[in-house]
């Protein structure tokens, strides 16, 4: 049986195999800005998940392999409306308050949440941060429902910005 | 992090520090350069040091 984190990182290594074979496709001579754009897209977002992949094996790591809070928020349950007739016609609601706690391993527990958790507990600095940021919001800009605006434009240097996050995570597994 | 018995199920799938030669049969596709130098040198030739670097110390990490 193989642990979850080494599978893990064997799919982080196939991906960066699928990102070498587009990556050699950039070098076809007489390639487009068009097409050298689509191919960027292409890696971009696959780097963007090997970065996301990575922080989640750094935080395990640094955890001894745990499932630690990655984040506490506050919910509000079991609202009940009170009666106009009683607050005098102003919307009142009752609820119980309840402190939600977000585990690593959690399906909720967010790209964002993670990199703050990493900020705060020193895995990364503040200048690693913003570039995880960076990595962030980029593939949030990829996603279909992220697009907002022109949706080209991807270049070699937004691909080595993103392999920066990608180099400095690897050592801190 | 990654324990020992697992060394040979990575060794047998991770192709990207191998040969020009292992990568190509892979993907099914030709490089047309000695299929027998090490890929993240090819990528090194081909100006992708990120990429290789990035595949150099995931290689080590895996394989510690």
């Amino acid at each position: 049986m193989i642990p979850l984190e080494t599978n893990r990182l064997n799919n982080v290594a196939r991906i960066l195999g699928d990102i070498s074979v587009l990556a050699v496709h950039l070098k076809t001579p007489g390639l487009s800005n068009t097409a050298k754009s689509a191919y960027y897209r292409a890696v971009i977002i696959l780097a963007c998940t090997v970065v996301e992949a990575l922080v989640y094996e750094v935080i395990k790591a640094k955890n001894s392999g745990g499932n630690p809070v990655i984040c506490s928020k506050k919910e509000f349950r079991h609202k009940q409306s009170i009666s106009s007739t009683i607050t005098g016609g102003v919307s009142l609601v009752i609820c119980e308050p309840r402190q939600m706690d977000t585990l690593l391993e959690d399906s909720t527990c967010k790209f964002q949440d993670m990199n703050k958790f990493c900020k705060d507990n020193g895995y990364v600095t503040a200048k690693e941060f913003e570039r995880l940021n960076y990595v962030r919001t980029k593939r949030n800009n990829i996603h279909v429902q992220g697009i907002q605006n022109r949706d080209r434009g991807y270049t070699k240097q937004q691909f080595k910005l993103i392999f920066e996050a990608i180099l400095f995570l690897i050592p801190k597994i | 992090m990654i324990t020992t018995n697992t060394n040979k199920v990575l060794k047998e799938s991770y192709y990207p520090a191998k040969s020009v030669g292992a990568f190509e049969q892979q993907y099914g596709i030709n490089l047309e350069v000695n299929p027998n130098i090490k890929f993240k040198t090819y990528l090194r030739r081909e100006g992708l040091e990120f990429l290789a670097t990035a595949i150099e110390r995931l290689d080590k990490k895996l394989h510690s």
